[in-house]
């Protein structure tokens, strides 16, 4: 009895009772392009999304919908964090590119 | 000073011009047009198809069993109702169209005096969002409200009575049709699919200046009525919607009927008409192809080709943008080939329809019929478009002009990308896609027996109908279930 308790305890102390996710990605950004082969991130509806970004050359990055911007310069990497509450398909596009998004986050509904 | 020559190629060719000035203007990095939406899942996607189908075949059982036709004849006048008689009143309606003016004035200055960045300017966002995306919806879902607000209308009425001018100082010529519609709808897809300069606000406000000449010029001389029927482009694309809707507005008179009726028809509609439709339909269809990536595989494709490489370097030294000019391509070629198959349709139903009617007449009276399916899946690919993209007209409407102000109190306005739900989307999509598709075939299968009086001959006639309907909804399903790429 005292054991299970302790293991109750134990467990949502360390989060393992916790039913949202936590998604992180590392994107690297080079000559203009995101180097990862598939071009879409796929996270569900609620989830807590991590991203980050290193690039060979300074470029503004906007992630449409949620309408997060992020600086990313060479030698130091930056971040995006978000609770994704909206589904839908996001393009993330560089700053003063016309057009093409270099990656698209796709918020499934639950 | 009554008979003064002005003839339509000047007024093109001042149109032609109008385009290759707006080029000039510079392109602003932020896309007008993004749209959220998922991809719709497999299982909708082959659950759709699957009941569109199924439901084809009910729809023709119940004309096999001699059943279906009559319903159609269903009218009601709302404004015959106590309360509601003064809706029609001509103090309502002039209300109306005084608001409807005063829009467009606003949009006109909001052009050529407010801020060149399309976020920070009225007129972009309610041209491209609220009007054009805005009033299609209306017009489809409620009938035909641009014959009340039409402002090129309005304007050219108010002045001609206030001038007693005649109406129309020539005859329509009959075999220009509504070619001038056709032709004026080819710019205008161009325009809203291809160019980027339709939105900035001074190529906006040009074009419509442009515009605006060249509508009240052919109502001065082929008569008000005879140009919003045949050369008033805008007059015509919500007509043909407005026959879909549920309502019909005329003469103090405000009708509620069954979904899709209005497309039914006695007589043929003319080459141009059918032309008209069909362009039409391409363009609402060319509008999804355009952000598959089935399209960036074909533009990758040209662009990697070795055989077309000699051609492309040539038009790029010449200063052609590569991309619009192969989007312009495929804009023409699109329409040519549905018009096509339909014309192989039209051949293979009159031929099995017994030599009631010919191929031409065919094609007129059954063009109408595929109308629900492009607006079933109109209002699948836009319906999100217009609730999100459409909330930017909330902080313009405080600060119009881009110059700082903030007249209602709402220029911190953000946009709420969770005003609708995917979920909802999706199942809004299928169940339009369906609907759609039921609507048409039970339209086509109502013209059928009209046309062909022998039941039998005009059910079997329906086959070659069906599977091209099938075929169109299969692809607007399928473009539906593709992820957007921009």
């Amino acid at each position: 009895m005292a054991v299970f308790a302790a293991g109750v305890i134990l467990a949502s102390g360390t989060g393992l009772a916790d039913s949202k996710k936590r998604r992180a990605f590392n994107l690297e950004i080079r000559e203009g392009k995101v180097t990862a082969v598939n071009k879409t991130i796929r996270v569900t509806e609620g989830e807590d999304v991590h991203i980050e970004w290193v690039t060979d050359k300074a470029v503004e990055l906007h992630m449409h919908g949620y309408d997060i911007h992020a600086n990313a310069e060479p030698g130091r990497s930056v971040s995006m964090t978000f609770q994704a509450h909206t589904a839908g398909r996001f393009p993330i596009s560089a700053h003063g590119h016309n057009h093409g998004a270099m990656i698209y986050l796709e918020v499934y509904p639950r | 000073m009554d008979k003064i020559h002005i003839g339509l190629t000047p007024l093109l060719a001042a149109f032609a011009a109008a385009i290759s000035l707006t080029a000039a203007a510079p392109a602003w990095a932020h896309a007008f047009g993004v749209r959220y939406d998922l991809p719709l899942p497999l299982w909708l996607y082959l659950g759709g198809a699957g009941l569109a189908v199924a439901l084809s075949f009910a729809v023709m059982a119940v004309f096999l069993k001699g059943q279906g036709a009559g319903m159609e004849e269903f009218r009601f006048d709302l404004l015959a109702l106590p309360l509601l008689g003064w809706l029609g009143g001509p103090m309502v309606l002039n209300l109306v169209r005084f608001v409807s003016l005063a829009i467009f004035a606003l949009l006109l200055v909001a052009g050529v005096f407010g801020h060149p960045d399309p976020f920070k300017n009225i007129a972009p966002t309610f041209v491209w969002v609220v009007w054009w995306v805005g009033m299609a919806f209306v017009s489809i879902l409620a009938g035909n409200l641009w014959d009340l607000i039409n402002p090129w209308k309005i304007a050219y009425t108010w002045m001609a009575n206030y001038r007693g001018e005649p109406d129309g100082t020539r005859p329509y010529p009959v075999w220009l049709g509504r070619w001038p519609a056709v032709l004026f709808f080819l710019v205008f897809a161009w325009m809203e699919l291809i160019s980027e300069q339709a939105e900035q606000p001074p190529s906006l406000a040009m074009l419509i200046i442009v515009y605006s000449a060249i509508t009240w010029t052919g109502m001065r001389i082929y008569g008000r009525d005879t140009w919003l029927r045949h050369g008033e482009v805008f007059a015509v694309v919500f007509a043909l919607l407005a026959r879909f809707a549920f309502s019909h507005g005329e003469a103090g008179k405000w009708h509620i009927r069954l979904p899709a009726v209005g497309l039914l028809c006695r007589r043929p509609v003319d080459i141009s008409g059918v032309c008209f439709v069909l362009l039409l339909l391409t363009s609402v269809t060319f509008d999804g192809i355009l952000e598959t990536p089935l399209w960036a595989a074909i533009l990758t494709w040209i662009a990697e080709s070795q055989t077309l490489r000699p051609a492309l370097v040539a038009m790029q030294d010449a200063g052609v943008d590569l991309i619009a000019a192969i989007k312009t391509a495929a804009l023409m070629v699109l329409p040519a080939l549905f018009i096509a198959v339909f014309a192989v349709t039209s051949k293979v139903i009159a031929w099995a329809g017994g030599g009631a009617a010919g191929t031409r007449e065919v094609a007129g009276y059954f063009v109408l019929s595929l109308v629900p399916i492009a607006i079933a899946y109109h209002l699948s690919h836009y319906l999100s478009y217009l609730l999100i993209a459409g909330q930017n007209i909330i902080p313009l409407l405080s600060d119009p002009f881009g110059m700082g102000w903030n007249l209602f109190g709402t220029t911190a306005y953000t946009v709420n990308i969770g005003i609708v739900n995917a979920k909802m989307i999706w199942y809004v999509a299928v169940v339009a896609i369906v609907a759609g598709h039921v609507l048409a075939v039970y339209i086509a299968h109502i013209m059928a027996v009209r046309v062909f009086e022998d039941r039998a001959r005009a059910l079997r006639s329906q086959i070659p109908m069906l599977i091209l309907m099938v075929g169109y909804t299969m692809i607007s399903l399928w473009i539906l279930s593709q992820p957007i790429v921009s």
